[in-house]
Order: structure tokens, then sequence, then C-alpha cells
């Protein structure tokens, strides 16, 4: 990460003459105050994580727009999953409702792990789900998917693969 | 001042993956687990690849004891659109400048595939039951023949097949697009991006799409074009589904920018457009075996200008 004295004085000019523009931006969209605040927060701090240089006050509210409409459909989609997650939650018996700090903890992986998945075929999505998530034999689960044992064993091989590319990218490891 | 990213070979992780899929499966036989420790103690970069695939196995622990309901909502098929989810992995893989580069290029992989072709590369091939098939260059297919069926995976890229009779096994393709029922004999698929495309040129095909689960029955002389959700287009079918095989694109009132993505698999280096051409009207035949020879054709043909910046970067400029 980039710190020097002149990078933290091009951002302080940047919050400074834009920061009330993008809460208004971000309360558009969001309709809740408290959110937006702390969206904008969160797009500084990208800014923050990745200083560049720009094109004029025109160009530096697009960048911030492009990041900030980037977080609010992140913001969204964990809505979402949260909702669907705690439907399904009130279908069990209390014996396995969560306490709140196990509550955070599964819709964060939710988010994680439905993210990392997006862009596998819809098979060897499932595939995988099933052998981690349901520990299934890999011969149910092609006699459940409709395909051979073997495909079973390259789907789970790619989405492996899949994930763990982006695991070690998330760190910083070049992949090549 | 930053130090240098460490680096990961992609063949180290192939083979981690490779292994967990091997030792994930009880019992594991001794000489197996000989042989990955073999494997695991050969190099240090064998060490930091099972590091990386063991905590993609890590990453599900938290959901493991809600009772099943967080397995319920992944198993459900993709909420959101695919733009949206793109800005998502974005956003979560902005926590480091590399991550989201790796999100778009992982999948588009022929590794494990039982065939595959490379640029400007095509085969042809007799399957175990009689079927021909061939396959367009850039392409990579699984073949997955039991007793009570016969299908292709195309995983990306284009297939012609014209295929054998048997009544007893039904014949299918699948895309991440949907599966593609052979009712007939002689039909090609071309599997890109979203989009799955479907010409038929004997007998009739079933299309049945991943997710939305539409069908429709298509007949010879017919084509489609879906993507996971629905059918999106359909119209006659383009003779340029099989004239690859002869290494001829045969063009009929076909979109420029289509044009110019299958001439990219025959072709090493950049091949770009200018957006306001992609939608251009292209009739004739271009050869796929001669790139320059079918640019120079497009330029003669129609409104543009291809622009050659270096042998390897070309781009097709509105002229």
């Amino acid at each position: 990460m980039v710190s020097t004295p002149e990078v933290n004085a091009s951002i302080q000019t940047l919050y400074c003459s834009h920061s009330r523009w993008l809460l208004g931006f971000l309360y558009r969209r969001l309709g809740c105050r408290c959110e937006a605040a702390d969206l904008v927060q969160d797009t500084f701090v990208r800014i923050i994580q990745r200083p560049r240089s720009f094109d004029g006050a025109n160009g530096e509210r697009s960048y911030l727009a492009t990041i900030a409409r980037g977080l609010c459909i992140d913001t969204w989609r964990r809505q979402r999953l949260e909702r669907a997650w705690l439907e399904q939650l009130a279908l069990q018996p209390e014996a396995v409702q969560p306490s709140p700090e196990q509550h955070a903890i599964i819709v964060e992986t939710l988010h994680e792990i439905d993210a990392m998945l997006l862009r596998l075929p819809s098979k060897v999505r499932q595939a995988f789900l099933l052998a981690q998530l349901d520990g299934m034999a890999y011969r149910d689960i092609a006699a459940h998917i409709g395909v051979s044992e073997r495909m079973i064993k390259k789907y789970l091989a790619q989405a492996l693969l899949h994930c763990a590319i982006l695991e070690a990218e998330l760190d910083g490891v070049l992949v090549e | 001042m930053s130090l240098p990213a460490p680096k990961l070979s992609h063949q180290s992780l192939q083979q981690a993956a490779h292994w967990y899929v091997q030792l994930q499966e009880e019992p594991v036989p001794a000489h197996l687990q000989q042989q990955w420790q073999l494997w695991l103690d050969q190099h240090g970069d064998h060490q930091a690849a099972w590091h990386y695939v063991q905590r993609v196995g890590q990453r599900f622990a938290p959901l493991l004891e809600d009772g099943g309901a967080a397995g319920r909502v992944l198993h459900q098929p993709q909420r959101f659109s695919r733009r949206a989810g793109l800005k998502t992995l974005l956003v979560l893989g902005a926590s480091s400048m590399l991550g989201w580069q790796a999100w778009r290029g992982a999948p588009l992989t022929g590794w494990t595939a039982d065939l595959s072709t490379g640029i400007g590369e095509s085969r042809h091939t007799r399957l175990a039951d009689g079927s021909q098939l061939w396959l367009g260059a850039q392409s990579a297919i699984d073949l997955d023949f039991t007793a009570q069926a016969r299908v292709l995976h195309l995983r990306f890229g284009e297939m012609l097949v014209d295929t054998a009779h048997d009544p007893r096994r039904p014949f299918f393709v699948d895309t991440a697009q949907g599966r593609m029922q052979a009712l007939g004999t002689r039909f090609a698929v071309c599997q890109q991006g979203d989009l799955t495309r479907l010409n038929v040129y004997a007998g009739a095909v079933e299309v049945c799409t991943a997710l939305g689960g539409e069908r429709r029955i298509v007949q010879a002389g017919q084509r489609v074009e879906f993507n996971a959700q629905a059918i999106a287009a359909s119209g006659p079918a383009q003779s340029a589904g099989q004239s690859w095989v002869d290494h001829r694109l045969n063009a009929e009132d076909m979109p420029l920018a289509q044009l110019l993505h299958t001439l990219g698999r025959y072709r090493h280096g950049h091949l770009g457009w200018h957006p306001s051409v992609a939608q251009l009207s292209v009739m004739g035949a271009f050869p796929l075996d001669d790139t320059d020879r079918a640019l120079a054709l497009l330029q003669a043909a129609l409104p543009v200008r291809v622009q050659r910046l270096t042998p390897w970067w070309v781009s097709v400029e509105p002229a």
C-alpha cells in the first residue's frame, strides 16, 4: 500500500470536496442515512487502498460513484442472502438456532461463498456444494445429478481450482 | 515501498485440486496417501498450493452447523443478474488489487477435458458409438458415455456432431446454459460467454435451459441462441455452424462481432473491434486457415478499416 504525505493530502481534499455529495448519492439509493454514511466511509477506504490521479472534479465524482454503486449492490446482495437464510432457518426447530455471533459469521461466509461460486456452471456448482456441505459420496452425487462418477470428480477439481486461485489471489499471490 | 508479489504456479494448484478430490473419498488407499506425501514434499510450491486448496474446504466450516439452512440458500439457482454479480466480485476482490482479475478468467479452462483444441486447431473423432464429432478451435469437451446415456459436455468453443442411432441410449449435449437432446442426426453447438448457439441441420434437437427450464424442439434448418434462463433468439440455421469443418466461415447476414469472435479463435494475439461496427451485417465466405486474408476481405467488403498496431494487436475500426 502506498502511503505518502502527498497521497494523504489529496485524499483529504477529495473527502472535503465530495463526501457530502456522495452521502446524498448513496442515501437516494439506500434510503437509510446510517447505511449511506457507512458506505461513504467504505468508499474512501477503497480509495486509500488504491490511490490514483483524476482529470478534474467530474472524473473524481464518476470514480467515487462507480465504487459506491458497487458497494450498494454488494449490500443489497448480502441483505437478500441474509433474508433467504433467515427464511430457511425459520423452518427449523429452535435447537439449531445460531447465536448472534454465529449469525454474523454465517452471513459473511454465505456471501463469500456465493460470490466465489458465481461464475461456475450450475452443475459444477451443484456437485461442489453437495460434496462440501452435504458430505455426499461421489457415487451418490453422480446419481443425483445424472452424470458419471468420473464427471463428478472433474467437476469437483474444476470448482476447487477456481476457488483456490481466488483464495491465493486474495492473499496477493500471483498465480501463473 | 512494496515487496514483489509472491508467485504460485497454476500447475501446482491443478495438482493440488486433483489430490484433494482423490483424498476426500474414504477409505483412502495407503499407496495413494504415500504418493500424495511424496508430491507434497517435492516442492515448496506444492505445499503452498495445498494450503490454498485446503482453505477452500475450510471456508465452508461455518455453514455446517446451522441445520442445513445456508446450504439450501446456496443450492437455489442464481437469484441475481450476472451483471450485479460481477460487481459484487469486484468489491469482494478489491481487498487485493489482483483479486478480481481472477474472477473473470478462471472457469475458461480445458484442464482435465477429454478433448480440447488450441488456437487455430480443429479435430475430427469417431466416438465409441460410431458418432462423428468435429471440434473447432479453442474448444474443450468431456465425453460421458454410460449404459443409460451418451452425454457430451461442451465446456466452451464449437462442435459439430453426426450422431449414430442408438434407441436405448439418448444422446445429449450439455453446456453451462442448458441441455440439448438429439432427436435426429446432425447439429452444431457453439458455447461462448453467457450464450449457447445451436444450429440443426438434420432431424431435430430438444433444448432445455439450465436455470429457466424453458424447453423447445428445434427442427432441421433452424437455429436458436439461449442463455441459462431462456431462449434469447431464433432464426434460420447458419451454415457457418458447419462450414468451419472445411476451414471456411460462411457468413449469411452474420453480425460482424460474431464473425470476429470466431476468427479470434483461429488467430494468435488480440483481435478487437469498435462497438459501432459490431452489428454490421456480413455476407461471404472467409478462410479460417488464413485469417489475414479473411481480414483483408472484410476491409474490402465493409466500411471498416483493419488497424494493425503490431501483427499481434489488430483492431477493426469504422472506415
